[in-house]
């Protein structure tokens, strides 16, 4: 793609929503809903629109150009052997494929947010800080300057705080906005620390610094300033771990994200399904050829991966309240795809999370629908029986729920098959993580459709339940359209007889010259070992589903009596979100409060008041003797210059000329 | 010899045209005394729109004159420099002037001070000020600066029932007077070392000799004295907490912006580009004098009670700042970050000021930090701005002031004047203090029935300098890269001898 | 002996100084004004005088043209400052500068 070409589509992107952030957050409140109804989702069709653009360029460009970077502002350049920023944007594949989801299932989740929120009083605000949250990861995932991705990092983290805490008025929001906040702190100041090592640590092959943090030059060098596996580029590779870890909920800063569920439900579809939780996927691919110097640390990765997965897949079979139970799914299905990257499988993980991005907005979404046809009620408890009613929902719900558990012809299935494949042969530990993803699979399949059977099937709980509607049109086709993307993407682009074979493959064939630069991606398994992989991963897949729909649906044995044969502490563990919330009261946060409420008592008025009251008190009083001699008189002041001019003088004379 | 044939020719078209914005507000200064005659009392906004008309053709020329004087050159058989660092400073000081006229006539009608020579006077200071910007000689520098004086002078004076503005106008005067004498002496002892007034050719006597002259040395330091006194550097400061407090606050708005920036071109011009062969002479000097405005400006600011003051002392403390990139001479950073901060000071300290413009009232002018209580409740984008403001004083990213001081102190850095950036960030630290004091107080809520100062309604063009200030202080502090090119690109064009950067 | 350079400075200088003198110890404004003036009279003195026995390479037309300058706007500084006292004068009945104190601090 020509360079001006990219310029003039990368900008108009980020344009869009910036300019529909500003659009509903001035005008709105003035020209009310129907206004930032048409704003809002408008502007992120729009870059929709180019994004296709931007698809269709890169797919045809020739095999050698497909990234394109460019420079659209010179933001700072302070001098020579100073610090250079630019607000540089990268169209490559792998952007694409992150531009792709994000405007077009944020278009469709956008659309769905102007049913949802139809009687919210603040949907100007709403939409302002969805057009937000668009542009910030859109800056993200363009950005081709490190300084501008922690820019778009940071505003992502500002966006969700925002959108989290929307219902401002309940204390629960509140505090779960600021948890999250917090965490993406934590990962903020990781980043920014692995940033500064790699700024002063980056060598061109003569041995020479060089003052950048551009991303294409950091990778282009990255080998001849960093010794493969040495502990300086592990640190930050495991730095930057711990940023991707915030973003996407991974142990041990994940605890945020089931809280994040107080925002609006089409928040939690764009940010905590779609988005914004695969953008520590992203940064591990789009760090691969650090990673790839860094095998310790991208081991680590892959295990924390798995291990997440495993973790919130028990959790999420004991929660009851339908947006957790989706949440944690998620947090289980990201553990996957940084299994993925951890590994070195980053097309495998990427595959996953457009995959992952459809359905789980899709079953966010229909969730919506539940919550909102039943006033509000998130507790799957109460639910039941509501198939009958919502008919349509229902069938979404089982599109995307098929997809999570991985179902074959869904697509989900191709994705997690194929993912789990690589992990029958790379990676550390290797193939003892693929069992592990195994189970993840049984896991998941219980959960999936536990979800389903509870809130779908059986009888209504409470009348309510027997009075719902199905959902108004434009909460509804955004659904069906995830719904039969769910069922078809897989189909569409990847011939189930390609896996088998092992041949050439859409995504992988669009995504691998990315990660082929400079890096060693993990070998795709053989064609023999990616089949058995299949057919173990789907046989998981269907136990779990099966498990479900004996336990919960048909009740034979009944859900409480296999609970009771389950050793008591794991359903404890599970019930309990395996006590991290606990855990990290007890450790982090009354340790803190108990540190602040002594300093308040004892350092603060004692030492710190103390000298800063001491030093101010001293600068005041040199404030009021310098004043005094400030006297107002001509006379006095003319004698201070002139006394001063003869002192310069006399030292001009006396010392200076000699 | 000497002058005989060239002087007495008509001054060639090329000459002219280097001194185009300068003539159009010398004949706008004309044409308002004149239209002032036939302009009824109540219809004296008129001036400030022919005022403004006259200021954005300046503009224009000074524009276009940044463009055509891509190759530095002096007209006026050299005592003028037709160089893209004047027309830089000259934008600013235009910008300054056009603003401080869009919020005068308000700010008069209130105060019953709107006179039709207001305008003209303020034509007349900013062409003193353009003309000290590009003097490239030591006798234009002197008419530059009492241009630009005497104008003041009575800018000062204008209100002329009031006894504060005399008592300021007369102390300005007197002081103003004796700083031009310790300023004349300086420049006739360096004629008398050098045999020139041209800075071209004291610069190429000078390059021949140890540069250890008393007479030359001597007449160097008077002159630093009298630059000293007009940027309002201590210890030769004096006059202007007294001054601003006194003056009527659209003239200190003008005055305490546009002086220094186009006295400090001055100083730049002749210190860091002409004597650049002495700069091991008198470098200390200056760094010392930075450190005592730095401290002096900062602390005494510290337990003001007035605004005016307060932001007189704060302004004291700046100067500090910019001589900074002074006194680092002969490094090019120095300039460019002088140049970025006296644009990033413009923009912010204008602002400020006209905030307590655009709110003066009636009767008295808004002065003490108790005017400014519980502004936030009242007018809460006025009192956002003037946070804003406050905020890039105090260097705040992402504002102008942060760049501003950023570029100053990593010049020091580069130049190995550690101290001079570790003096300016400690004193930083204590602005931060009266600050922020003036921030909260108009976020403090009023008691009930507590009485608040009876703030003007802004109107449309207090606003709107109000927000182009804010977009300036903003724009200075995000895009830095468009202002920092220009005064890269104007440093590298300074005459008296273009000096590139590293 | 004849007349040189150093005498001239000797007297440009002296009579700077009692400029400078004059500034510090009166106390009528017009007084002070006055004082300004014999500073720039000293300048004017140094100025010609470097004019007329300066160094061999000088420039002498342009130290003449700066007093001249010089001179010029000293009468018109002496006219804004009449104008100002006189207002002053007009509200107070008085020029005495260490009236002018209201402003301080």
């Amino acid at each position: 793609m020509n360079g001006t070409l990219a310029g003039v589509l990368g900008t108009l992107i980020l344009a869009f929503p910036l300019a529909g952030c500003v659009l509903c957050a001035l005008l709105g409140p003035r020209y009310g809903r129907r206004f930032v109804n048409w704003v809002g989702p408008g502007v992120v069709g729009l870059s929709f629109l180019v994004a296709l653009i931007v698809l269709a360029q890169v797919v045809g460009a020739p095999e050698h150009s497909k990234s394109t970077t460019v420079e659209i502002w010179n933001w700072l350049f302070l001098g020579a052997g100073n610090l250079h920023v630019g607000v540089d944007l990268t169209l490559d594949p792998l952007s694409t494929v992150m531009i792709m989801v994000i405007c077009g299932v944020g278009f469709l989740i956008h659309l769905y947010s102007v049913g949802y929120m139809e009687h919210d009083p603040g949907i100007a605000r709403f939409f302002s800080y969805m057009n937000l949250f668009i542009f910030s990861m859109l800056l993200l995932v363009l950005a081709a300057d490190l300084v501008i991705l922690i820019i778009g990092w940071a505003l992502v983290a500002l966006s969700s705080y925002l959108l989290i805490g929307y219902w401002y008025e309940r204390p629960s929001a509140v505090l779960a906005a600021r948890k999250a906040f917090i965490t993406q702190v934590i990962g903020d100041v990781a980043m920014i620390i692995a940033a500064a090592m790699l700024f002063t640590s980056l060598h061109d092959a003569g041995g020479h610094r060089i003052f950048t943090l551009s991303l294409p030059t950091i990778f282009a060098n990255a080998s001849s300033s960093f010794s493969h596996g040495g502990p300086l580029i592990t640190g930050i590779c495991a730095l930057l771990a711990i940023g991707a870890f915030a973003k996407s909920a991974q142990f041990p800063l994940h605890t945020w994200l089931p809280d994040a569920m107080e925002g609006p439900t089409p928040v939690s579809a764009l940010i905590h399904a779609a988005t914004m939780v695969t953008a520590g996927v992203y940064l591990i691919a789009r760090f691969h050829v650090l990673y790839d110097l860094a095998p310790v640390a991208a081991g680590m990765v892959a295990c924390v991966g798995i291990g997440t997965a495993v973790m919130a897949g028990v959790i999420a079979l004991s929660q009851v309240d339908i947006k957790r139970v989706i949440a944690y799914s998620t947090m289980s299905q990201i553990g996957l795809m940084i299994f993925a990257v951890g590994i070195g499988a980053y097309t495998a993980g990427m595959y996953h999370f457009v995959t992952h991005a459809l359905f789980k907005a899709l079953l966010f979404m229909a969730a919506g629908n539940v919550i909102h046809a039943l006033a509000d009620e998130q507790d799957i408890r109460l639910m039941g029986g509501l198939s009958a009613r919502m008919r349509q929902t229902e069938v979404a719900f089982l599109a995307g729920s098929f997809a999570l558990a991985g179902i074959p012809i869904f697509a989900g299935w191709f994705s997690k098959e194929y993912l789990l494949g690589f992990g029958a042969v790379s990676g550390p530990l290797s193939p003892l993580l693929y069992l592990v993803g195994i189970g993840v699979n049984v896991l998941t399949g219980l959960y999936a459709f536990r979800l389903w059977a509870i809130v779908f099937r059986g009888e209504p709980q409470t009348a309510r339940g027997y009075a719902v509607h199905e959902a108004p049109p434009v909460m509804l086709w955004p659904v069906l359209a995830l719904a039969g993307l769910s069922t078809l993407t897989g189909l569409i682009i990847q011939w189930p007889i390609q896996i088998l074979g092992g041949g050439a493959h859409l995504v992988s064939g669009f995504l691998d010259p990315v990660f082929a630069a400079g890096g060693h991606p993990a070998g795709e398994p053989g064609a023999g070992v990616a089949a058995l992989a299949l057919i173990a991963g789907t046989a998981a897949s269907l136990v779990g589903v099966g498990g479900a729909l004996r336990l919960w649906l048909w009740h034979q044995p009944d859900a409480q009596a296999v609970a009771s044969r389950v050793p008591r502490s794991l359903t404890l563990l599970s019930l309990h979100k395996f006590y991290f919330d606990e855990l990290y009261d007890a450790v982090l946060v009354r340790p803190t409060r108990a540190a602040a409420q002594t300093m308040r008592r004892v350092v603060e008025p004692g030492v710190m008041d103390g000298w800063v009251r001491g030093l101010a008190d001293v600068f005041a009083g040199l404030s009021l003797d310098f004043r005094s001699y400030q006297s107002g008189l001509i006379r006095d002041y003319a004698s201070y210059m002139i006394g001063a001019t003869a002192v310069g003088v006399v030292v001009i004379v006396f010392v200076i000329a000699h | 010899m000497l002058l005989a044939t060239q002087n007495l020719q008509f001054p060639p078209t090329r000459d002219l045209i280097g001194l185009l914005p300068e003539l159009i507000l010398s004949g706008a200064f004309v044409i308002l005394l004149m239209l002032d005659l036939v302009t009824p009392p109540s219809r004296r906004s008129l001036l400030a729109a022919v005022s403004l008309v006259a200021l954005a053709a300046a503009m224009g020329a000074v524009v276009w004159g940044w463009f055509d004087a891509d190759h530095a050159r002096t007209i006026y058989a050299g005592s003028f420099a037709y160089d893209r660092f004047g027309r830089f400073v000259d934008g600013i000081v235009i910008a300054s002037a056009a603003l401080t006229v869009a919020i005068s006539p308000d700010y008069l009608n209130r105060r019953g001070l709107h006179f039709g020579e207001y305008y003209a006077l303020i034509l007349a200071a900013t062409v003193g000020m353009m003309l000290l910007a590009g003097a490239a000689s030591l006798i234009v520098i002197f008419l530059g600066i009492e241009l630009l004086s005497i104008s003041l002078y009575i800018l000062s004076g204008f209100a002329h029932t009031e006894t504060r503005s005399q008592e300021a106008a007369l102390k300005y005067l007197l002081l103003g007077g004796f700083a031009s004498g310790i300023l004349l002496y300086g420049m006739a002892l360096i004629y008398g070392a050098t045999g020139h007034t041209q800075l071209t050719l004291i610069k190429q006597s000078l390059a021949g000799s140890s540069g250890t002259d008393p007479l030359f040395l001597v007449g160097v330091g008077l002159l630093f004295v009298g630059f000293a006194f007009k940027v309002s550097a201590a210890p030769f400061h004096w006059w202007t907490p007294d001054v601003y407090q006194g003056a009527p606050t659209s003239v200190t708005t003008f005055m305490s912006v546009a002086t220094k920036v186009a006295a400090f071109a001055s100083l730049i011009r002749v210190f860091t580009y002409t004597f650049a062969d002495s700069t091991d002479k008198w470098t200390g000097i200056v760094a010392f004098v930075a450190i005592i405005s730095m401290v002096v400006g900062n602390v005494a600011a510290l337990t003001q009670t007035s605004l005016k003051r307060m932001l007189a002392y704060s302004g004291i403390a700046q100067a500090g700042y910019i001589l900074i990139g002074v006194a680092v001479s002969p490094d090019p950073l120095g300039t460019v970050g002088s140049l970025y901060y006296l644009a990033a000071y413009a923009a912010t300290n204008l602002g400020a000021f006209a905030v307590i413009t655009v709110l003066a009232g009636r009767g008295e002018d808004l002065d003490s930090y108790d005017g400014i209580r519980g502004l936030a409740y009242r007018r809460p984008y006025t009192a956002a701005a003037m946070a804003f403001f406050l905020f890039s004083l105090g260097g705040f990213p992402p504002t102008a002031g942060f760049f501003a001081k950023f570029l100053v102190f990593s010049a020091a850095i580069h130049a190995h004047a550690v101290y001079l950036a570790l003096w300016g960030i400690g004193t930083s630290v204590i602005s931060i203090f009266y600050y922020l004091r003036v921030g909260l107080l108009m976020y403090t809520r009023p008691k009930e029935g507590e009485e608040t100062y009876p703030w003007a309604r802004t109107s449309l063009a207090g606003g709107g300098v109000l927000a182009a200030s804010a977009a300036g202080t903003l724009v200075l502090g995000i895009l830095v890269f468009l202002i920092y090119t220009a005064a890269v690109s104007a440093q590298h064009g300074v005459l008296p001898v273009p000096q590139q950067l590293a | 002996m004849t007349i040189g350079i150093t005498h001239l400075l000797v007297v440009s200088a002296a009579l700077f100084c009692v400029g400078v003198f004059g500034l510090l110890s009166r106390r009528n404004a017009i007084a002070l004004l006055m004082s300004v003036e014999l500073m720039f009279n000293g300048v004017n003195v140094a100025l010609v005088g470097f004019a007329r026995f300066g160094y061999s390479n000088l420039r002498p037309l342009s130290g003449m043209a700066f007093a001249l300058f010089v001179i010029t706007i000293a009468a018109a500084e002496v006219a804004v400052a009449v104008a100002l006292l006189l207002v002053a004068y007009r509200r107070h009945q008085t020029v005495q500068a260490d009236e002018l104190d209201e402003l301080r601090g």
